[in-house]
């Protein structure tokens, strides 16, 4: 029975590679806390929209959000060049995409196989790549020069884009203040209540694989020469690492997100390319985002992302604004919230520079570490509570005594 | 043509020197770039406007400008203790602190003033002069001869007063500064409480003359007074005086060579910004890349 055991070889294979991914996924996800609640938070994010769809645009916000704030804490967060302007990035990679599909049409047919496919499937990739050489290009400049000068030249480099954009002499190619309009994506969805929800699932699917790409890049060799430049830039040039070429590398990464957000909010949101996304604002929404959440890890600016346009969209309009309608200040409501968000942001640099879901990885991390084994368990955890307790409170004492001094020495040797 | 680019870059540089002088002090002694420079000087300009205007408090226009420069100065103090010091050495920090508090004071104004564009009220009124056939407003001249006047008094106030030559000393080394028995954490809310003053001034002499006030300026000023700050290299107050006349003659070249430069006239001190970085990462007079770094 040749088919019988055919079958059965490869049911055997199709349960080893089964059995490998679920070792994997427990090597690699389960026993790594921090994953483990990432990976709960995005099982979290798929479910939401069987909930109810009131607030599915305010999701997809929040993950674009979070590709920009990932990206701006890759450049700020690990490499330490402050960059100021990554709306550079975010509005540069939106109008590229949207001159090209002003120049050649929005649908385009491919000449060997007949088939008419939408352009931007082909202009967002165009856009990202541009963005790689102008990273580059406006980097080998602009990273000569350090901590404030950076951050001042970076400041400038969107208003600059802005100005040149809203020029009235160019404003046949980019038609001035009402902008470019671009294609959305879904739009041959239009009318169908299931497009919010197909929206959102492609917004997080983006963003898993940016954070996924994003985290692989800081955690590799790579990622470690760009912690290397922020903690000491001198001590890595003496390790004999280019500086410059990190540098490089880091920021045409950074941009690259960075337009790939902006191409995203374009085509999703928008619908248009216009002089509005090279605002300042959107140099200081992953700033906030980031500080939020906790600069330097990638879960810090997706938690921020998502905890600010929670706090922004949701809990601003819900509860604020009915308030102030209530005393009659409904008109300041909009003022008040940037003040609000101001301040918080002030009180958190002081009081927080951590972040929130830096501490609470932090916390995480501190859960992985290993112990002894009878820390471990609930079941042991009971029968041991009692010396747990007592082995605490010895902790607690033992600052007050001091430490023999032959165990130190015992230690050495 | 060239008379008149001669003297209107002169005016120009003159009044945009002022604002440069505040910021670039602060940083020269406590490494503080402040981004809410700008916004400072606008809500110096609305409290004058506040103060001075007759249907809100309707004050002699000289006791509001005082009074305007005392309030500042208090604010200046308060805002350098509660959110400057605190992250003092962490530039990203301070940057986006900064930058935050440039922001919060802004959405106040609009919250107080509404976002139009106000008219103000001048307390002097005088009128024009012909110079080499160029007519040139008397506070404009007022304006340069006072932006220059500041700039020599704080040059010997540097040079010349116990205080000033503590601030040098801290300027150089905080810790041997503070060996040598200088009460640092005062002299920081010190160099504030000046730089604050002297950006208020610098704000009256830049808005009374067009007698406009908006909550949109704090971003063009910054840009202008960074663009100076950083041709001349940061904390260097020679460099500052000098960036301010580079980057009022770009200005003013540029704006009188072709009438459709518009809106990208602004952009005209960024690029001379990043010209300048380009050659000199530091600035004109900025200090050497320092090896610790």
């Amino acid at each position: 029975m040749p088919i019988k055991e055919r079958l059965a070889d490869s049911a055997r294979m199709v349960r080893g590679y089964l059995v490998r991914a679920y070792s994997n996924f427990v090597a690699k996800v389960f026993d790594v806390p921090p994953r483990l609640a990432a990976f709960l938070c995005l099982l979290a994010l798929l479910a939401i929209p069987c909930s109810g769809d009131k607030y599915l645009p305010m999701l997809t916000y929040a993950c674009i959000n979070a590709i920009l704030a990932a990206s701006w804490d890759l450049l700020v967060g690990r490499t330490g060049q402050v960059s100021l302007g990554h709306a550079f990035f975010f509005g540069t990679g939106a109008y590229i995409s949207a001159l090209l599909i002003q120049f050649y049409g929005s649908s385009i047919t491919i000449p060997l196989l007949q088939i008419t496919i939408p352009f931007y499937l082909l202009t967002i990739p165009a856009s990202l790549a541009i963005i790689v050489v102008l990273a580059i290009l406006i980097g080998l400049p602009a990273l000569r020069v350090k901590g404030p000068y950076l951050g001042l030249l970076t400041l400038c480099i969107p208003l600059i884009m802005s100005n040149i954009v809203n020029w009235y002499v160019l404003s046949d190619i980019f038609h001035g203040l009402s902008g470019i309009r671009v294609p959305y994506f879904f739009s041959f969805l239009r009318g169908n209540p299931i497009r919010d929800t197909v929206e959102y699932y492609f917004a997080l699917t983006v963003l898993f694989f940016s954070a996924v790409i994003i985290y692989k890049v800081a955690t590799s060799k790579t990622g470690i020469v760009f912690v290397s430049i922020l903690d000491n830039e001198l001590a890595a040039k003496a390790c004999g690492i280019n500086v410059t070429r990190y540098k490089l590398l880091s920021f045409a990464i950074s941009g690259v997100f960075g337009a790939l957000s902006g191409c995203i909010y374009a085509h999703l949101i928008l619908g248009r390319a216009r002089p509005m996304l090279f605002e300042t604002t959107w140099s200081f929404l992953p700033i906030t985002m980031t500080f939020l959440g906790g600069l330097g890890t990638i879960y810090g600016p997706l938690a921020g992302a998502f905890i600010y346009t929670f706090l922004d969209q949701y809990v601003m309009p819900t509860y604020l604004e009915p308030v102030m309608g209530y005393w009659g200040l409904s008109r300041y409501f909009g003022m008040l919230r940037m003040i609000i968000f101001a301040l918080l942001l002030i009180v958190l640099i002081i009081k927080w520079p951590r972040g929130i879901a830096r501490t609470i990885v932090d916390k995480l991390d501190d859960l992985a570490k290993p112990r002894d084994i009878e820390e471990r368990g609930p079941r042991i955890w009971k029968k041991y509570k009692k010396e747990q307790k007592e082995g605490r409170f010895r902790k607690i004492f033992s600052k007050f005594k001091k430490k023999p001094k032959e165990k130190e020495s015992e230690v050495e040797t | 043509m060239i008379t008149e680019i001669i003297i209107r870059g002169i005016i120009q540089g003159g009044s945009l020197s002022l604002i440069a002088l505040g910021l670039t002090l602060l940083y020269g002694v406590s490494r503080v770039v402040n981004m809410s420079h700008g916004a400072l000087l606008m809500l110096s300009v609305y409290i004058y406007y506040a103060l001075s205007t007759p249907h809100i408090l309707g004050l002699d226009p000289w006791l509001a400008l005082i009074m305007a420069i005392l309030v500042m100065g208090v604010f200046g103090a308060i805002m350098y203790r509660l959110t400057i010091h605190p992250v003092l050495g962490d530039d990203v920090a301070i940057m986006v602190v900064t930058i935050t508090i440039g922001v919060a004071i802004q959405s106040l104004v609009v919250m107080f003033f509404g976002g139009e564009n106000m008219g103000l009220i001048s307390p002097i009124e005088l009128g024009y002069i012909e110079i080499l056939g160029v007519s040139v407003s008397w506070i404009s001249i007022i304006t340069l001869i006072v932006s220059l006047s500041l700039f020599a008094l704080v040059a010997l106030f540097i040079n010349w007063t116990k205080i000033g030559k503590a601030m040098q000393a801290l300027s150089q080394d905080r810790e041997a500064a503070m060996l040598m028995g200088i009460n640092t954490n005062r002299l920081y809310v010190l160099t504030m409480i000046l730089s604050v003053v002297l950006v208020s001034i610098a704000g009256f002499l830049y808005c009374i003359p067009v007698k406009l006030v908006y909550p949109g300026l704090w971003l063009s000023i910054i840009i202008s007074a960074f663009a100076i700050v950083i041709v001349g290299g940061l904390g260097s107050i020679k460099g500052s005086l000098i960036g301010s006349f580079i980057i009022g003659y770009a200005d003013t070249i540029v704006r009188n060579l072709h009438p459709a430069a518009g809106s990208v006239a602004s952009i005209v001190p960024l690029s001379v910004m990043v010209a300048v970085l380009l050659i000199r990462p530091k600035g004109l007079f900025g200090k050497r890349v320092e090896m610790e770094d």
